[in-house]
């Protein structure tokens, strides 16, 4: 019997002409991401060929050149952007986005904010490790207060984002949190975003051992990993706490889940009328 | 007859523990992709591996392995792969 | 028809069918038709969040095999430098128009200059071969726009179209030629099976074959340095390989590239070389300069980057001066001067947002 085993399906979907093992360092959650990306892809069943993964600059950025997708890894903080400019040339494509907290949510923050408000069908999946893995362990947006970073020697004295309230208040369609300790359930929530609609995004959140979480004393991959399990909840959970004790936990699930107009269905809504039109606005001068 | 239904409904026939389905996995590593993480070393909860000497892990207890997924769903660099193999166990005598 | 709207029925001439941008003064307009006309013929507009991300729209739209126009002005084009390198480091076509106004900064924004034209040449960080051509008149911004999105396709690069705030606002009647007439040219495609396909082969023509992403060619688009399966590369022999071949991409063919206007070249003792609206004005100087018996030749440059080297070397060197006008301190000067010599080269400049006249560019033909 020839072809992969069951098991193995799932490397059907790396690109084998590119050298494995990945660039991540050892026990960095963003493999395990790309994983469960893959799962939810291969679940759903959808065509290779009618799959983008786009992303900007970073650890997560990395990530595109495994998977036999359509790729690109674009500049730091625009993924979006590029994004929305293939889904309108393409709206038949699934276009998934994957970006770190950093460049998302800081140099992205813009594009982050209007797509969401658009409510453009790309599911993005932002992979919040805290810092800025890549350059060294610099402070992000989502960096909690008085942690250190290696520009934050004396502590961080910003208030960090929540990325999924700020997605939520922006308008996506989909917000939902998981991490990379509850990968099933991350799968889960990547493949729901995806079908859903609109723009979904999915907080993965992760860690750093080798920058930040080395600054911090925070341990081995596997101490952050066990962190993870410890300090998430379900919302469920979270709403049996009382606020002080909330706000230390990662509540886990969909956030978000509205239907509302999505924007490639709405410019189409344009097009159809604008040719319908007996006089259309658009027609050349005589 | 009696026992035929008995068994049908999983109940224990008479001098016999019921049969049970188990799962057990076919763990695999395919080791130039791993970096030696500890992830599954540290998470397994049977325990199934250990660190090699060249301190990448190896399946040092592949028959403990329950199929639980934790190591493949895991394993940031996509380097372990679990058959589920499904099994029946028939207990022994009460 | 005014400037602004012959760019936008250019780019719809030349198969334009997606246009990100945003607001700003002297170019909306260009957006605005483009935002009534697009989708009448089943294109695209979008408005998006700030000129970064309308670059990168017309980017990923163009990946998606749509070809994709944005239109600014100074400071937005400055915004734009970085997603501009994307597109030349990636090797995706798109075009962007420029219509300058006066700088730096906010400047004089209903006000002419020709203060970009370094910047579209250098504007991005680290070396990059770029087209840049230049209008001087309505017909010419609808013929440019075409052939801008032509010399992208044919060479897989970022092509701008540098106009000023003159040439973008004026209205002149004009006879646009017939849809037949008008050469569109597509990216060259593949006919190799996707296993055999690499988004960055060499060629003969050093421009690979580029298919739009979901024809069933799955491959990696990546602004770090690259091999030429499209994945990033650190190897000095790939690198020099890029190099050799995106540079030569452009520079081996500077003949087909750069389009000039010349007249009265030949027997000229002086030579007059101008660009955008300043080519107006030294059209009229220099037929004043003839009406007094003076030998002087006109060269209008309609493509400024990649200069034309030699073309300007040989012009060059049966006259006493070129003169240089330009709404600016001198920049195009810069590279009168590397080619022909300091010594022969006469500038007219001014930057104060007024054009320059007839009678400064008459006044330096006249210095000899």
């Amino acid at each position: 019997m020839s072809g992969p085993r069951p098991e193995e399906r799932i490397y059907e979907y790396l690109r084998h002409k590119k050298k494995f093992p990945n660039v991540w360092c050892p026990g960095c959650g963003i493999g395990i991401v790309m994983h469960a990306l893959v799962r939810a892809i291969d679940r759903i069943g959808l065509a290779k060929d009618n799959v983008a993964l786009i992303s900007g600059i970073g650890c997560t950025g990395r990530m595109p050149v495994y998977v036999d997708f359509n790729t690109m890894h674009t500049t730091h903080g625009r993924a979006l952007a590029f994004a929305t400019g293939l889904k309108m040339a393409k709206p038949q494509m699934n276009v998934i986005v994957v970006m770190g907290d950093g460049d998302a949510l800081a140099i992205g923050g813009n594009h982050f904010i209007h797509a969401a408000r658009r409510n453009i069908h790309l599911t993005t999946i932002v992979v919040n490790n805290q810092s800025y893995g890549m350059t060294g362990g610099q402070h992000s947006p989502t960096t909690p207060t008085h942690m250190l970073a290696s520009t934050a020697p004396y502590g961080n004295v910003e208030q960090p984002f929540s990325i999924c309230n700020l997605a939520k208040a922006a308008g996506a369609a989909f917000v939902a949190r998981s991490t990379v300790y509850h990968a099933t359930e991350l799968d889960r929530l990547i493949e729901l975003a995806i079908l859903k609609r609109g723009f979904s995004v999915v907080e993965a959140v992760s860690y750093c051992h080798t920058t930040y979480g080395r600054m911090n004393k925070l341990g081995t991959a596997v101490d952050m990993m066990r962190a993870l399990k410890e300090r998430s909840v379900t919302q469920e959970a979270a709403s049996k706490l009382d606020e002080a004790e909330r706000e230390d936990r990662i509540v886990r699930g969909v956030l978000v889940d509205r239907d509302c107009p999505e924007y490639t269905d709405l410019y189409a809504e344009v097009i159809r009328k604008t040719k319908a039109a007996a006089k259309p606005l658009g027609s050349p001068r005589p | 007859m009696e026992q035929d239904a008995a068994a049908a409904s999983g109940e224990a026939a008479p001098g016999l523990q019921p049969r049970r389905r188990v799962h057990r996995g076919r763990v695999r590593i395919f080791t130039n992709w791993c970096k030696g993480c500890g992830l599954c070393v540290a998470f397994c909860p049977q325990k199934v591996f250990e660190f090699n000497g060249g301190g990448r892990a190896s399946v040092a207890h592949p028959d403990k392995c329950i199929a639980c997924d934790w190591c493949r769903l895991h394993c940031p660099d996509l380097a372990i792969t679990v058959a589920h193999v499904d099994e029946e166990e028939t207990g022994g005598p009460a | 028809m005014q400037g602004n709207e012959a760019c936008a029925e250019g780019a719809l001439a030349a198969g334009c069918r997606f246009f990100a941008g945003y607001p700003i003064t002297p170019s909306s307009e260009i957006g605005e038709i483009l935002a009534r006309r697009l989708p009448a013929v089943d294109g695209k507009f979008i408005q998006m969040e700030d000129e970064i991300a309308s670059v990168a729209a017309v980017i990923g739209a163009s990946v998606g095999g749509v070809k994709a126009l944005t239109a600014t002005s100074g400071p937005g084009f400055s915004l734009m430098q970085e997603n501009i390198g994307y597109a030349a480091m990636t090797e995706i076509p798109c075009v962007i128009v420029d219509v300058q106004r006066t700088g730096p900064s906010t400047g004089l924004p209903t006000s002419p200059a020709q203060g970009d034209v370094m910047q579209a040449r250098w504007g991005t960080h680290g070396d990059h071969p770029i087209i840049v051509l230049c209008p001087s008149s309505v017909r010419e911004v609808f013929d440019l726009t075409v052939q801008a999105f032509n010399f992208s396709e044919k060479y897989r690069t970022p092509v701008i179209v540098l106009m000023d705030e003159v040439v973008g606002h004026m209205r002149e009647k004009v006879e646009l030629p017939a849809p037949e007439a008008i050469e569109i040219v597509h990216r060259l495609g593949t006919d190799v099976p996707p296993e055999w396909y690499s988004p960055y082969d060499d060629t003969p023509t050093d421009v690979p074959p580029l298919v739009s992403f979901g024809e069933g060619f799955r491959y990696h688009i990546t602004g770090l340095m690259h091999d030429r399966a499209g994945f990033p590369t650190e190897r000095r022999d790939e690198i020099d390989d890029w190099l050799r071949r995106v540079f030569g991409k452009i520079s081996r063919h500077v003949d087909d590239i750069s389009m000039t206007v010349q007249e009265g070249v030949e027997e000229a003792n002086t030579l007059v070389l101008a660009y955008g609206a300043t080519a107006r004005s030294a059209h009229q100087a220099v037929k004043l300069a003839r009406a007094r018996r003076r030998k002087v030749g006109f060269l209008k440059l309609l493509t400024l980057w990649p200069f034309p080297e030699s073309l300007v070397e040989h012009l060059a060197d049966g006259v006493r001066s070129v003169v240089v006008p330009e709404m600016n301190l001198g920049q195009l000067a810069l590279e009168v001067e590397r080619v022909v010599g300091r010594r022969k080269v006469r500038r007219v400049n001014r930057a104060d947002g007024e054009m320059v006249t007839p009678r400064q560019i008459l006044e330096a033909i006249e210095e000899g």
